[in-house]
């Protein structure tokens, strides 16, 4: 081939659109022609500047982090167990290599290569599907919670609103009770409204408990039985709220709270920290 | 070492060193246009990202079959992407059709994604303003016959089988396309002479 007749073919074998007979001809001509070679490079940097053409589009930012994990150093994998020759090996690979199958070197070559892209690409798959699963976790524990955090509030809120309501509006009675021991900075008070059916106990300088117990309220009936006005726990700041439902108010003829094993009793077992007035 | 004033070739470098703040330079300059070639080329989303991946990850491993008296960085990065593409579009068995013209170039105002990215639309800008133009200025025939062979990778003779022209007129529209937008282009460059732009092909491309 001539420099005339590769000339007429530059632009075609530039552009990849050559036969492979003819482009193994432009390339021997290339190789040993350097005005040609300069050509060439023209109409090379004329096709690749065709890319400009596309229409611009962002790749994704995931793109971006997988070709960073790609790159970054990691540790060597040390599952690869080291290559190791046998004499036997190596003689069997002297054969293969006395039979000029040096192609085979070229498969394996290959073959490790293609192994190595293989690893490298689950692990930046696995790193990412880790990370999306751990991301995954904790988005779904957070949400959760606070859903969870939500209700309890919505339904303390509620319990709020009926107390209050008890308190300003309905309230026909109040109990006032006070420490049993002597000089004990425990106070309360017990409103109640037949309207609303509904009691309202506020305490207040309560001590913790342990987890194991439980304050309870009682209300003595007019035959003088003790029946439960429900269990609660103080705030970190030693109050305390309880709602009592039924109310209770106009048949009472005492009240008291005691100390009961987590979950209450029956009848009352404990020591009484707080009794009413009347 | 200041990676955004950096001229590609010089970062380039940088990656025989394992350097990866380089790489990450690299890939934003070039990582979105490669993407766009390969997306035109393959027409798939997760096809495109595989050549972006691949292709970098070759320049990341193998910097130095970059070979600077061979010209721009950008240039062989583009021939390089284009033909890994094309490898791809051929192993999927050309089932997808390629379609002269599917993308709107019936101008050179913004396209894709460079409408609300105006990062985006600033990479090589002026490069790519010109190109458009001087493809849109071809006679379609030839436009299309150079699309053919640059996009759907079709060699002159499949090209002339699939046009039901002859081999001679898909060869002479190839060649004379060719050699308009070379002349296109080099008008363009005189203007920019001395601008230090067109050779380092650095300063727009680092806003990205």
């Amino acid at each position: 081939m001539n420099c005339e007749e590769a000339q007429e073919l530059l632009d075609a074998y530039s552009l990849g659109a050559l036969e492979k007979p003819e482009t193994r001809r432009v390339e021997k001509h290339l190789s040993s022609c350097s005005d040609c070679r300069l050509l060439h490079q023209q109409a090379a940097e004329t096709a690749a500047l065709l890319a400009l053409a596309a229409p611009l589009r962002r790749a994704s930012p995931a793109l971006r982090l997988r070709l960073r994990q790609s790159v970054l150093p990691r540790p060597a994998l040390s599952w690869l167990p080291a290559p190791r020759l046998s004499w036997a090996t190596a003689a069997a690979m002297l054969v293969v290599v006395s039979l000029g199958a040096l192609t085979w070197g070229g498969f394996l070559q290959t073959q490790v290569n293609d192994l190595k892209t293989d690893s490298d690409r689950f692990a930046v798959l696995y790193g990412e599907l880790e990370r999306r699963g751990e991301t995954v976790d904790v988005l779904q524990k957070a949400l959760t919670d606070a859903a969870f955090r939500q209700e309890n509030l919505q339904s303390l809120i509620q319990e709020q609103d009926q107390a209050m309501r008890v308190v300003a509006l309905d309230s026909e009675g109040r109990e006032d009770l006070v420490g049993t021991v002597a000089a004990s900075p425990v106070r309360g008070s017990y409103f109640w409204s037949a309207e609303a059916n509904l009691g309202v106990l506020f305490v207040v300088n309560l001590s913790q408990l342990s987890e194991d117990r439980t304050y309870q309220l009682w209300v003595l009936k007019q035959d003088g039985t003790p029946v439960s006005g429900g269990i609660f726990r103080p705030q970190a700041d030693g109050s305390a709220r309880l709602l009592v439902q039924g109310a209770l108010g106009g048949a009472l003829t005492g009240m008291a709270i005691t100390v009961e094993p987590a979950g209450g009793s029956e009848t009352p077992t404990g020591e009484i920290v707080l009794q009413g007035l009347r | 070492m200041n990676y955004t004033d950096c001229p590609d070739e010089e970062l380039v470098a940088q990656l025989s060193r394992q350097d990866t703040d380089a790489f990450e330079a690299l890939y934003g300059r070039y990582g979105n246009l490669v993407y766009s070639l390969s997306l035109r080329i393959l027409g798939d989303v997760q096809a495109a990202e595989d050549v972006v991946q691949d292709v970098f990850l070759r320049v990341w491993r193998k910097p130095d079959h970059y070979d600077t008296a061979r010209g721009r960085f950008l240039t062989w990065l583009l021939s390089v992407a284009r033909n890994r593409a094309i490898d791809e579009r051929r192993s999927r068995g050309r089932r997808q059709r390629f379609e002269v013209g599917s993308s709107p170039l019936e101008g050179d105002g913004p396209q894709g994604d460079e409408a609300d990215d105006p990062a985006l639309a600033a990479l090589l800008a002026d490069e790519r303003s010109a190109i458009r133009r001087a493809l849109v200025g071809l006679p379609p025939e030839q436009r299309s016959a150079i699309e053919l062979a640059y996009y759907g990778g079709l060699t002159q003779q499949e090209i002339a089988r699939a046009l039901g022209e002859p081999l001679g007129t898909v060869k002479t529209r190839i060649r004379l396309g060719m050699q308009k937008m070379r002349g296109a282009l080099t008008e363009m460059r005189p203007r920019r002479e001395g601008e230090d732009e067109l050779r380092g092909s650095s300063g727009t491309a680092g806003r990205l």
